[in-house]
């Protein structure tokens, strides 16, 4: 009996020793079956996203949408440059050459060339999608976080009103100080590279052009891309195309003690209006943020006529800061924008803007 | 968006418990333990769902009692381990009435274990009552399955999926051997009549923005439902060749999978190829192979491969009571390992 019981245990450990080993997530055939035709490699990219395997979906989302772009055989390499470091001249060449395929696809789309319809079209959709995904996840560009964040900031604003004080400061002139605090920490919440961002903008946008129930989605995603690209290219000091903690900005908003973002109360604002800008005196960079701002106002513009049913009550809010963005877009070009030198001067052209319109809650 | 978040963090537990899947065919943890393979071993009770030619194996009375059988994917299943460990937490957060601090709470603890990967959860029981004679059978059974499917994904502004079905059957099975030479022929068949709650759960790619009160209300419309599984098994010494036709009433390209087996007292092993006729799938996303030893008769161990996938299990038969777990792949699309394929973790209990 005793024989029989520590027999049992043994069979019970290899089957748990199992369940966590890699041979639970290795299929033996999958090497020798994957799938050939366009669609039936998008759908597969599209499913490798959705069950976590990261590599398939890169790899077979950037074969389907190079193979329409130019019907070539050999993909770039995405993958591995999404791997290596971010700040390596060659993985930012891979990334803008996908970047710009896929911007290529989206304006054979937009000209007719290519139905959205076609087996062309739908598996380009299922492509982008895959590769969105599968890039957030390689990237770890974790909506869980940004959300976090902007709920522990929810939590301490709604505790204290001498933030208000703090950042009205800062803040006088847009629709919201709170909001623009917040949104300023979201967006500073996960590390961030220019040419990703450019990238997942481009897709999102390519997603958004097919329509639908889900465009609003993509189009909220495009800003928000749109936004995390600016971000990066204002507050990168050091000019490596990549925000991180090394960056300048970080001293001011990030404890690192707690290896946590300050609390709102403790950020020294004083030291962020005086931070220089990354876009001061690089005209180049200040186009390609304005290309960035323009789209986004684009699809701000494009989320309004796919609001859904049960967020029209804010198109008008929406609609109120449309009018904000397409006036900022207006008055500012990237000369303008390089020209100002810290984050004071952003400010004080804002102030200027808006002075007499804006409401500071 | 508090609220929204509230809600997909809920739900995304809930499914757990309330949802399942509609499945007209059978696979019992034996069977899903040896990689899906049983057309050609076909020698003991799963025959009644992969092979009903094979109830007539010389068994004699079978009474099996329900079994409950429980499967996940390791997302739900490690949120609902965790969220069974802290239900005194969970109701403290719940009772606070404090949306933020609710949905911070869900969000921080088990969003992130649940968002970007598909998850699947599905419940089983069968039980039957028969004779398997060895030259006729004849048996009554039962089978009850639930499956529910989730998906949230990894957008900035996430997207839902969650598909949830349920199908009771009763079912009458018959098989008649006749012994050529050495060999022995047999043929089976079932009857199945039941009912089907086909989409208890129906959603797509909802954003996670457009979610609203009545989103999550269950549909619980059903419909009655009935087909017929022909089965033809050969046997010689412990080789067997095996044939099943499934739900031949209504389905539009037959659904015909094949097997040989070879079977001992103490060892089985066995290679089954589905979807004959399906020329959608690839012949390596058809294959199945499966084997079963029991070494003593209180210890059954299974093994498999589905579609490239490995599978395996451990049954132990204290008395009257049986124990088992075991892993195994739900497979999906045309393309071994390309699908939206999910491990699948179970654990039961059987009488």
């Amino acid at each position: 009996m005793k024989k029989r019981v520590i027999l049992a245990i043994t069979a019970l450990v290899i089957t748990v020793a199992l369940s966590s080993c890699t041979l639970l997530t290795y299929n033996v055939f999958k090497p020798l079956d994957k799938p050939s035709n366009l669609s039936s490699a998008a759908e597969s990219a599209l499913n490798a996203a959705k069950n976590g395997d990261t590599q398939s979906a890169v790899d077979l989302s950037t074969q389907v949408i190079t193979t329409v772009a130019s019907s070539s055989t050999k993909a770039p390499e995405l993958y591995k440059a999404l791997t290596t470091s971010a700040t390596s001249p060659q993985s930012q060449k891979v990334i803008d050459k996908v970047a710009s395929t896929v911007r290529k696809v989206k304006d054979d789309i937009l000209n007719g060339k290519i139905s959205k319809s076609s087996t062309e079209g739908a598996a380009i959709k299922d492509a982008a999608v895959a590769m969105v995904r599968s890039i957030a996840k390689v990237k770890k560009i974790e909506l869980s976080d940004v959300i976090s964040n902007v709920l522990n900031v929810l939590s301490s604003t709604s505790q204290s009103s001498t933030f208000q004080e703090k950042s009205g400061v800062l803040f006088t002139t847009t629709p919201s100080s709170t909001q623009l605090s917040q949104t300023v920490l979201m967006l500073l919440s996960i590390t961030k590279d220019m040419p990703t961002m450019n990238l997942m903008s481009e897709l999102t946008s390519l997603v958004a052009v097919y329509g639908g129930n889900d465009a609003f989605n993509w189009d909220v995603a495009t800003i928000l891309y749109d936004a995390l690209y600016s971000s990066t290219a204002l507050f990168d000091s050091n000019g490596d195309g990549v925000l991180t903690k090394q960056d300048e900005i970080f001293k001011y908003v990030w404890d690192q003690n707690k290896n946590e973002f300050k609390n709102p109360n403790d950020v020294d604002w004083g030291g962020v209006l005086k931070l220089q800008l990354s876009t001061y005196e690089n005209q180049a960079l200040c186009e390609k943020v304005m290309e960035k701002f323009s789209q986004a106002v684009l699809s701000f513009e494009d989320s309004l006529n796919h609001l859904p049913q049960n967020l029209i009550n804010g198109k008008e809010e929406g609609e109120n800061f449309l009018n904000y963005l397409e006036k900022i877009q207006s008055e500012l070009n990237a000369q303008k924008l390089s020209s100002f030198k810290t984050v004071s001067d952003l400010l004080n052209f804002l102030n200027a803007l808006f002075a007499g319109s804006g409401k500071n809650e | 968006m508090s609220k929204t978040l509230f809600v997909i963090a809920l739900i995304s537990l809930v499914s757990v418990f309330a949802f399942a899947f509609d499945l007209s065919f059978y696979n019992s943890f034996e069977t899903l333990c040896m990689g899906e393979t049983f057309t050609g071993i076909a020698n003991d009770v799963n025959s009644l769902y992969y092979n009903p030619a094979g109830l007539a194996n010389g068994s004699g009375w079978t009474l099996k009692l329900p079994n409950a059988d429980v499967d996940m994917s390791s997302g739900i299943a490690s949120a609902t381990v965790k969220a069974l460990t802290h239900i005194d937490e969970i109701k403290a957060v719940l009772n606070s009435n404090d949306n933020l601090k609710i949905s911070t709470y869900f969000l921080n603890n088990y969003l992130k274990a649940l968002v970007g990967e598909s998850d699947n959860a599905v419940m089983r029981s069968s039980s039957c009552l028969g004779y398997e004679g060895k030259n006729f059978a004849v048996m009554l059974s039962a089978i009850g399955q639930a499956y529910a499917h989730s998906f949230i994904s990894s957008d900035l502004v996430p997207f839902i999926t969650l598909h949830a079905k349920a199908a009771a059957y009763a079912q009458l099975s018959g098989a008649l051997a006749f012994n050529i030479s050495k060999a022995k022929l047999s043929i089976g068949g079932t009857y199945r009549y039941g009912y089907v709650m086909p989409a208890i759960y129906s959603i797509d790619n909802l954003s996670s923005l457009m979610v609203n009160s009545s989103t999550f209300d269950p549909n619980l419309d059903y419909e009655a439902t009935s087909n017929v599984d022909l089965g033809v098994k050969i046997s010689l010494k412990g080789f067997n060749f095996g044939g099943l036709w499934h739900d031949l009433l209504n389905s539009q390209t037959p659904d015909v999978r094949i097997g040989v087996g070879y079977v001992t007292k103490k060892f089985s092993i066995g290679l089954d190829f589905e979807k004959l006729f399906n020329g959608e799938y690839s012949i390596f996303r058809r294959i199945h192979v499966g084997t079963k030893y029991t070494p003593w008769n209180f210890l059954n161990l299974y093994a498999g491969l589905s579609a490239g996938w490995f599978s395996g299990g451990v049954k132990l038969n204290l008395g009257i009571l049986s124990l088992y777990a075991g892993t195994y792949v739900l497979n999906s699309g045309y393309h071994a390992g390309w699908g939206d394929d999910t491990r699948m973790y179970t654990v039961g209990l059987g009488l």
